[in-house]
């Protein structure tokens, strides 16, 4: 259907914001994909993917409230759009239809 | 939180720098919260290394800070209000205004004033479409040492056409010699300035021809070339060319060509042009194969692609093909290659050709005008920083509700540089209307022409930037420097207020003004010294005639016999020299040990039997010249003691004794001996001097007169006169003639005695408004140490004693600077005055009295004040 594709980390990323739904950050996400998939994530690739993300409109964010940690600087919370939630599942079922089209016997053998 | 230990602020504030100012806040609170985990995890060392790993991996295309202004909303609003806050400000504290535009205002005319005249001098000669490629040669005769210097202008007649000639990247040399003379045809006689100059000189100098053409005009012998200004006096309407005028009792000179009037700028003074062929003088040294004499000035081109310092390098070897002096001469000749651009501020050649500048004057006006300037720019900074304490309120309340430091910083420097605007188009107008006055004194043609020039707008606008930024800077920095919350709170203590840095600026302002008044006070005295110093000759009630009529020479005696039958005229001679201007010198050697070493460079002046006694000569030993002896005219002649001294004899035994000079076989005789008097100005010093006797017409008639009636004994002088010769009757008096002589100086006198009083009106217009500040915050102190018994004597005491203490500092550090700069001056002298303490005393003590004067004043009101009104005030 979208003629955009989703690359292999953005495809991480939007899978985790949707995870962790109302407590998406940065910090919060880094963690999330560290501990899941334990995968070392700096704050400037996650960052760049997010707002390329939010631009195309799969993302959307919010300011939340100002706290004392963090040297009182507000958190951004990251959910996923429903453009987005489109694409995440028209990823899954290409991936589910590539797997189907895998030869039953490549399985048993690798299986075996 | 587990650790305080915080990310380096270097790199915050880089990450800040580059982040887009969207996604700033929250990043940041990511990257600290990163950064408290790793603290507490892997301790604080591993975890500012994380930290800069991080911050590195941020910098992503798409996080940047766009490249575009990031601010692209200009606060027009903002500026507005700063230009109206300025406003307020001014108009609010007038005499602050006053002082602060009117001195800005007084030091910027003084910088545009130099800046004219600098501007014009280096503007000379380079009109020319190939002025950079015109050069000229003038030697060095090294221990020939004539007026002071050893430089001559002057080439012999046929080194034009040599340098063309032999030398491939000479393109075209001409040669010229300058002169005055009588020009006209009928009735119509105009005494003129013109040049001799051969055929090649409209090749060399491009003058635009307005009619004739430049490639013949010189070449026929009886040519004549004239300027625009001069045609029209001569021929009026009438067509000049083809026409005939006399010259030098000859009628044939025809008119070949008119060219533009030359800009002022032109070194060459001169109204008409004569081929040089018609000199006779001319005619005869260029016949010669080899060089003996110097007369004519010569001036070449070079082609694009020669340097000038080849050419240097081949002109000992010309010089040693062409010149011969003969034996006699003990100097060797050095020829010099000279850009022309570096004719009209090279002053120290002989007999040099052209309207000359004074670069000792640029240099020292230029430094002048750069002090006053900045006398005013403290001026400035003082008052902002006294004033600050009225702002400091201001400043609060703008960083109070959100300003930023560099607004601030932007709103001071934008305040003065707008001052400085309303001084600078006062100084403008000023300018303007002192321009000729100035010009009339600097002998230039001086004007400041904006339509003419446009760079100079530009240059006008930098100067006022650069001068609102120069005194803006530190009280911009200082005030923008200020805590809000202190401020606000009244806390502002003096420590913090600068005073220290304003002290020393008064103590350097004060230090400067101090420097000029002794200088001046040194420079008065020096004149002084000059006008009452006993020259050995008279200059009082003579006048002297040059005479430029040749067909005088016979009437001359009768002339002489009709003057001297009127009752005021006391005695009349003639000379080719008078003494103020020694100007012709010899070369002479002592007959009973001559050797090379021996030869002496004398002065030699032709005068007749009256010479001595009209300028009152004494004589030491012998006699004068008489006609009773009647050989006197024959190589006899009267010395003076330098030279006596310089031949190795006494006074008394150098009656009889005999000389050589130069080139003749024959002895000359002393006959007198006459006591030294000053045979140049004091700048010099006195040299050897002889007379001898001339009893025909020689270039000066002299006339000593009594002093009553003089405009009626001129009067009778030029009537008889003009009975003899048509020529003008072209007096001037002795003691003018010596004045000339320190023209320069008494200029130099006077323009620092103006300047003098600016820096020290600028100084005190400071001095004023500061102490008129400080009066005015100690108020309340004055009305309760009255209240409590103090008297007017104790309070301006008090107001006065901190001033005068930074004026005695300014004093001390003044002396040596003087000191120094002065004795440099002196040494230009060998006549001159000796420093002495009492000078510099009389510097520091004015300085005291005009500062007390001007401190002094406000404090008195302050102190007469009722204490009632003081204290009810608030």
């Amino acid at each position: 259907m979208s003629k955009y594709h989703l690359g292999e980390f953005e495809e991480v990323v939007m899978l985790t914001v949707a995870i962790l739904h109302d407590k998406a950050y940065g910090v919060a996400i880094v963690t999330e994909i560290q501990e899941r998939l334990d995968r070392k994530v700096s704050i400037g690739s996650l960052q760049t993917v997010l707002r390329r993300l939010e631009e195309k409109g799969y993302l959307t964010s919010k300011f939340g409230e100002a706290t004392k940690e963090r040297g009182g600087k507000r958190k951004r919370f990251f959910s996923v759009t429903n453009v987005g939630l489109k694409i995440l599942q028209a990823t899954k079922e290409q991936r589910l239809g590539l797997w189907n089209a895998i030869p039953k016997i490549i399985l048993n053998l690798q299986a075996g | 939180m587990s650790s305080k230990t915080t990310p380096p602020t270097w790199l915050l504030r880089f990450f800040r720098w580059f982040c887009h100012p969207d996604f700033q806040e929250d990043i940041e609170g990511d990257l600290l919260e990163i950064f408290t985990q790793q603290v507490a995890e892997k301790g604080p060392q591993k975890a500012k290394w994380y930290f800069l790993l991080e911050v590195v991996s941020l910098i992503k295309l798409n996080l940047l800070r766009p490249f575009k202004s990031n601010t692209p909303f200009i606060p027009v609003g903002m500026y507005k209000n700063y230009f109206k806050i300025a406003w307020r400000n001014l108009y609010k504290q007038k005499l602050y205004a006053f002082i602060n535009i009117g001195g800005l205002a007084i030091g910027l005319t003084c910088f545009l004033l130099i800046f004219v005249y600098v501007q014009h001098e280096h503007s000379y000669d380079r009109f020319y479409p190939n002025s950079n490629r015109i050069y000229r040669v003038y030697q060095q005769q090294v221990g020939n040492i004539y007026s002071g210097s050893d430089y001559f202008a002057v080439t012999p007649a046929g080194l034009a056409s040599v340098l063309k000639n032999e030398y491939p990247e000479v393109t075209q040399a001409t040669t010229i010699e300058d002169f005055e003379a009588l020009l006209g045809r009928e009735k119509a006689y105009f005494w003129e300035k013109g040049l001799w100059a051969d055929k090649h000189f409209f090749q060399v100098f491009e003058f635009p021809f307005l009619q004739g053409n430049p490639r013949t005009a010189l070449t026929q012998k009886e040519s004549i070339v004239l300027t625009a200004s001069l045609a029209e006096k001569i021929f009026g309407k009438q067509n000049p060319i083809g026409q005939k005028l006399s010259f030098q009792n000859n009628e044939q000179y025809t008119v070949t060509g008119v060219i533009q009037n030359p800009p002022v700028y032109t070194s060459f003074q001169f109204s008409f042009i004569i081929n040089i062929e018609a000199n006779a003088n001319y005619s005869d040294y260029i016949k010669k194969e080899t060089w003996n004499s110097n007369a004519y000035h010569t001036f070449f081109t070079l082609n694009e692609q020669a340097d000038s310092r080849d050419l240097q390098r081949k002109m000992p070897a010309l010089v040693e093909k062409h010149v011969d002096y003969g034996e006699n001469f003990a100097f060797e000749s050095t020829y010099l290659v000279q850009p022309l651009h570096d004719l009209h501020l090279q002053t120290n050649i002989n007999f040099d050709i052209g309207l000359k500048g004074n670069p000792r004057y640029l240099n020292l006006f230029s430094l002048i005008a750069l002090i006053v300037l900045l006398l005013a720019c403290i001026n400035y900074m003082n008052l902002a920083i006294a004033r600050s304490i009225r702002r400091a309120k201001e400043v609060g309340l703008r960083k109070a509700v959100g300003a930023q430091r560099s607004q601030i910083i932007s709103q001071f420097l934008l305040e003065s540089i707008m001052i400085t605007a309303l001084a600078l188009s006062l100084a403008w107008v000023l300018t303007q209307l002192l321009l000729p006055i100035f010009g009339q004194f600097v002998e230039r043609p001086l004007v400041l022409d904006v339509v003419a020039t446009p760079w100079l707008l530009l240059g006008l606008f930098f100067l006022m930037v650069l001068v609102g930024i120069l005194s803006g800077s530190y009280p911009a920095l200082f005030m923008s420097s200020l805590n809000p919350v202190e401020v606000l709170k009244g806390k502002l203590s003096k420590k913090n207020l600068g005073i220290q840095l304003q002290r020393w600026l008064i103590i350097g302002q004060y230090a400067a003004s101090i420097t000029l008044i002794i200088s001046s006070l040194i420079i008065y005295h020096q004149f002084q010294y000059i006008q009452h110093k006993e020259l050995g000759y008279e200059t009082e009630h003579i006048l002297s005639i040059q005479v430029q009529d040749p067909s005088l020479n016979e009437e001359f005696k009768v002339m002489k016999e009709e003057w001297l039958q009127q009752p005021q005229v006391l005695e009349v001679s003639t000379s080719q020299d008078l003494p103020v201007n020694s100007n012709s010198n010899t070369v002479i050697n002592n007959v009973e040990n001559f050797d090379d070493k021996s030869e002496i460079i004398i002065y030699n002046n032709k005068v007749d039997y009256n010479y001595i006694d009209l300028f009152g000569l004494e004589l030491l030993a012998g006699r004068n010249f008489s006609p009773d002896f009647g050989t006197d005219a024959e190589r006899k002649c009267i010395l003076n003691e330098r030279a006596v001294k310089a031949l190795g004899w006494t006074t008394s035994e150098a009656v009889g004794k005999q000389f050589y000079r130069m080139q003749d076989p024959d002895k000359y005789t002393v006959i007198g001996v006459m006591k030294d008097f000053h045979t140049h100005s004091l700048h010099l010093p006195i040299e050897p001097m002889m007379l001898m006797l001339k009893e025909q017409l020689s270039t000066y008639v002299s006339v000593k007169v009594s002093p009553e009636n003089l405009p009626q004994t001129i009067a009778v002088l030029e009537e008889t006169m003009a009975q003899y010769s048509p020529y003008p009757f072209n007096y001037s008096f002795m003691d003018d003639q010596f004045d000339q002589l320190y023209k320069a100086d008494l200029k130099l006198g006077k323009t620092f005695n103006f300047f003098t009083m600016l820096a020290i009106l600028i100084a005190s217009l400071g001095l004023f408004g500061l102490a008129a500040f400080t009066t005015k915050q100690k108020t309340k102190e004055i009305g309760v140490r009255k209240v409590m018994g103090a008297t007017a004597q104790h309070i301006t005491h008090m107001l006065t004693k901190d001033f005068l203490k930074m004026v005695i500092i300014g004093f001390v550090l003044a002396i040596p600077v003087a000191w120094y700069f002065m004795r440099q001056w002196l040494e230009d002298f060998t006549y001159r005055i000796q420093l002495q303490w009492w000078m510099f005393a009389l510097g520091g003590i004015i300085a005291v009295i005009i500062a007390f004067l001007t401190v002094g004043f406000q404090s008195f009101k302050a102190a007469l004040t009722n204490p009632v009104e003081a204290l009810r005030n608030e």
